[in-house]
């Protein structure tokens, strides 16, 4: 584990504008040092984005996030309502499927995060800009840079974990994104 | 296109002349037909040949050149008068004009092999534009040309006019009127800013007062002191106010500057009507002649502004309706002499705009729809009895020519004929949140007329609360808006009726219609009423927000499509709202009535039904209800769906025998759908009936791979075919 910045997901601000500028301002710090060709002194290991959620500490590639935001607006979608579709999120000027990962991939619903700091992961993946997808999340730790060969199989098969990585808080379990993609928009009908 | 051309080749730049230049000629061409002697019409075309030639040249296209030559010669022997101008060399001339036409759409790399494949056609087209006319009564049947239906379907897109506007590509456009949009909205977040100094103002003055007060009450301990707070008071508020002032000219000027900035690109997305139906005098022209009548278009409204992207969906139903005239409305020069009327028949393509709406009518003064004949096609049809038929309306009547199959024309033509045609029509109108009706004359003639909305990119709409979330209902379905009492809401025949002045309407739950929560209030009734004047409904909400002009945004399509909803958009205030698309409320509605059950899906699940249960699956409503109709006969239970997404949502709830599905539908088409039920075990073996108008083998077996059953043509579905495959599949 070669932690670059950390951010504990505390600091949250009450005002959600400044809140969310501030934390999306570092993401997006971190997302163009990591991802920037020129950042030759960085090892060319992926670097994942952390976070928590229902009691279980997730990740997800960082090349997939476009940004963790502070939790604005959202709007149910009538006839599509359900455990994992929560509704469209507004992000930057967009209005994007809104999926709650409890239901998604099984996590514990009676879960009561104590720290909760509920952010909204964006996921915006290069090859299919169109297919935005929100994440409604309880705490983001940050970006860190994780070296594949330390990645175990996990113990139980699972379509939505790719790997488990091992972080000072914990075990991690990294998501699968293009099963994460597909087969949440496949409830979205 | 203008400006700095460094991005574009000299083939681009060639496209670009060509297409205008196919523009003038085609137009002209047909023009010169009715008015062989205009002088200035066969200059222009000379003319609009010559440049055509020296652009070809330009680019090295030698078989355009020498088209091009061949058609300004022809034009050059008219003008000397050494030629006539004939119904077969305007053929002839049309057709060198589809010919050159087809460069506008080849790429660059395509050049060489459309010169290898047109070489004889080229020379064909060249030696008889140089045969001089000089007998137009040699004419006595029409040219064997290219075909009218080739020139239809090739008639190149409609060109921009030539009004010195820079071409921009939609995608860029769109943006720009996002940003418009936006910082419309962001400018009137101001007035949030504005309320608060205004709320800070008073408290300051509250603080003064308290200040005078407790000077009043010490006086000797803290005059000074109160003193100089309340000079400072005083300042603070002097700026204060010099603040908000201010405040109010940024604001005022910011609003100003947005709204001509969003009107300014809302502007350039309109196009003059006249720019999206060009081709189509040239299409009548040649349908006529194919057919042995007479016929004009006359376009009138051609100046009235149509945004950019209904134009582009007016084209296809315009076109079924104009072929439609021509071939069933007009007839033959023989007959209209014979009653009377002039030999050639006069169709008017009219655009206005009317109520925030814009109607569009294709009328013609052919022999109009016999009532009757259509009265005894429905009783022989069995769609309707004798006594029910016997007491329809004509209105009711030409009703029933938007089915599918359905044709009161006694031989079926390669025009039309086959019924395939009004039905599509009203769908696309539909679907363009528009709706299509028909009125008639016998013997003097039939109209259709079109109501549209004048942009899909904005609309001004009712902001409504439902569950806390908003809900816009565009201003233009909007018949009124009532807020009264419990009182005024009955209960008749277990149809809850809101009463409205002396009308009973039947009112609507619009949280049930969503499935969302029931509307919360129930002592104050608010109903948006919607609807015509036969079947007006009261929508209740929760409570009225305002009016706001909204920039309408397309819901994910992974959503699919979502009844009852249209799109997406922005309020003023940032916060999303969710446009309802009325025209789909009130479908729902009537059926609902239909169904002798007002309300709408409030149970859980749809209750089980005693005989074999049938779901038809179709967006359009008249085949829908034209399955349900002959099913119903049959003594089937029938639930219907407007889509694949509904239809599986319903799948899921009920217990049926068997499926009939469209495959076109928007949202998830009949192929996902089948193919998502058979991924589940509980369907496996549920009897699917595919229904299309596509019926080519591949794409029969497209849908049997999917996993229909079978796989039938939409034609066959008035046959004996379509019920008794029904009885194969559920006897199965």
């Amino acid at each position: 584990m070669l932690p670059v910045m950390i951010n504990n997901g505390n600091s949250a601000h009450s005002s959600r504008e400044n809140g969310s500028r501030s934390h999306r301002g570092e993401v997006a710090r971190w997302l163009e040092a990591i991802q920037s060709p020129e950042s030759a002194d960085l090892p060319p290991h992926p670097s994942l984005l952390f976070f928590r959620h229902a009691g279980t500490e997730l990740a997800l590639p960082a090349t997939v996030v476009g940004s963790v935001e502070v939790v604005g607006y959202t709007h149910r979608v009538p006839h599509r309502q359900g455990p994992i579709l929560r509704g469209l999120a507004s992000t930057k000027g967009d209005l994007v499927p809104l999926v709650d990962l409890t239901a998604a991939i099984g996590l514990d619903v009676n879960h009561n995060e104590v720290d909760r700091v509920p952010r909204l992961i964006v996921l915006c993946p290069k090859e299919t800009p169109d297919a935005q997808l929100s994440l409604i999340v309880d705490l983001v730790h940050g970006v860190e840079l994780s070296d594949p060969d330390t990645w175990r199989t996990p113990d139980k098969a699972s379509t939505f974990v790719k790997a488990l990585v091992d972080t000072p808080r914990g075990e991690a379990q990294l998501l699968e994104t293009t099963v994460v993609l597909d087969e949440f928009a496949a409830v979205f009908r | 296109m203008s400006g700095d051309l460094s991005g574009f080749s000299m083939f681009d730049l060639f496209r670009e002349e060509a297409r205008t230049h196919g523009e003038v000629i085609s137009r002209g061409l047909v023009d010169l037909e009715t008015d062989p002697a205009n002088t200035d019409l066969i200059a222009a075309l000379m003319r609009a040949a010559h440049s055509l030639k020296g652009a070809a040249r330009i680019v090295g296209l030698d078989l355009a050149v020498g088209v091009a030559h061949a058609m300004e010669d022809a034009m050059v022997a008219v003008q000397n008068g050494e030629a006539l101008i004939t119904p077969n060399r305007i053929d002839q001339l049309l057709a060198a004009a589809d010919l050159l036409a087809q460069l506008t759409e080849l790429e660059e790399s395509g050049i060489d092999d459309w010169t290898m494949s047109n070489v004889a056609k080229a020379d064909a087209l060249s030696t008889d534009l140089r045969t001089p006319v000089t007998d137009a009564a040699s004419e006595a049947a029409p040219a064997q040309h290219t075909g009218s239906q080739d020139a239809v379907e090739s008639t190149p897109a409609p060109a921009s006019v030539d009004d010195g506007a820079v071409r921009v590509t939609s995608r860029r456009l769109d943006q720009i009127m996002r940003l418009a949009g936006e910082s419309l909205v962001a400018s009137r977040r101001f007035q949030t800013v504005r309320d608060h100094l205004l709320q800070l103002r008073r408290r300051h003055g509250r603080f003064q007062a308290r200040l005078r007060e407790a000077r009043l009450k010490d006086v000797e301990a803290s005059t000074e002191t109160l003193d100089q707070a309340l000079r400072e008071g005083s300042r603070s508020e002097l700026e204060l106010a010099e603040h908000q002032d201010q405040l109010d000219v940024f604001l005022g000027r910011l609003e100003e500057l947005a709204d001509a900035l969003y009107n300014e690109v809302l502007g350039s997305r309109m196009r003059p009507f006249d720019e999206g139906v060009t081709m189509f005098p040239r299409m009548v022209r040649d349908l006529s002649r194919d057919l042995g009548k007479k016929a004009t278009l006359t376009i009138e409204g051609g100046q009235v502004a149509v945004d950019r992207d209904v134009l582009r969906e007016l084209e296809a139903p315009l076109t079924h309706m104009l072929r439609n005239c021509v071939d069933h409305g007009v007839e033959t020069v023989e007959d209209r002499v014979a009653i009377g009327k002039s030999d050639s028949a006069t169709i008017t393509l009219s655009a206005h705009h009317q109520g925030g709406r814009l109607h569009v009518m294709v009328k013609d003064d052919g022999r109009g729809i016999d009532p009757e004949g259509i009265r005894s096609k429905v009783i022989e049809r069995g769609l309707v009895d004798e006594d029910v038929a016997s007491a329809l309306t004509n209105r009711e009547l030409y009703e029933f020519l938007f089915l599918p199959g359905f044709s009161t024309a006694k031989a079926v033509t390669d025009v039309s004929g086959r019924g395939v045609g009004l039905d599509v029509v009203q769908t696309m109108v539909q679907a363009m949140s528009g709706g299509v009706r028909i009125d008639s004359d016998p013997g003097q003639g039939t109209s259709f007329q079109l109501t549209l909305p004048l942009t899909r990119s904005v609309v001004r709409a009712l902001i409504a609360d439902l569950g806390g979330e908003s809900y816009a209902f565009p201003l233009t379905h909007i018949d009124r808006i009532e807020k009264t009492d419990a009182t005024s809401v009955t209960t008749e025949d277990a149809r809850t009726k809101l009463q409205v002045d002396e009308d009973s309407i039947d009112l609507l739950d619009s949280g049930t219609l969503m499935e969302l929560d029931p509307v919360r209030t129930r002592q104050d009734v608010h109903a948006i009423i919607v609807g015509g004047e036969d079947d007006r409904v009261a929508l209740q909400v929760d409570g009225f927000l305002g009016e706001e002009d909204l920039l309408v945004r397309p819901l994910d399509p992974r959503l699919g499509r979502i009844p009852h909803l249209s799109a997406s958009a922005f309020r003023e205030s940032g916060e999303p709202v969710l446009i309802v698309d009325v025209e789909d409320v009130l479908r729902t509605a009537r059926r609902a009535v239909t169904e002798g059950a007002f309300a709408i899906d409030t149970e859980p699940s749809l209750p089980v039904a005693q005989g074999p249960r049938v779901l038809v699956v179709d967006d359009s409503i008249t085949v829908r209800e034209a399955q349900r109709g002959i099913l119903t006969r049959h003594g089937y239970n029938v639930d219907v769906a407007a889509d694949g997404a509904e239809g599986w949502e319903r799948l899921q709830r009920g217990d049926y025998d068997l499926l009939i599905t469209d495959v076109d539908m928007p949202g998830m088409n009949g192929i996902e759908f089948v193919r998502t039920l058979r991924s589940q075990e509980r369907f496996k073996n549920l009897p699917v009936a595919m229904v299309s108008y596509k019926d080519e083998e591949s794409q029969r077996q497209e849908g049997l791979d999917a996993g229909a059953t079978v796989y039938l043509s939409k034609h066959v579905i008035n046959d004996d075919q379509f019920i008794d495959t029904v009885r194969t599949l559920l006897e199965s």
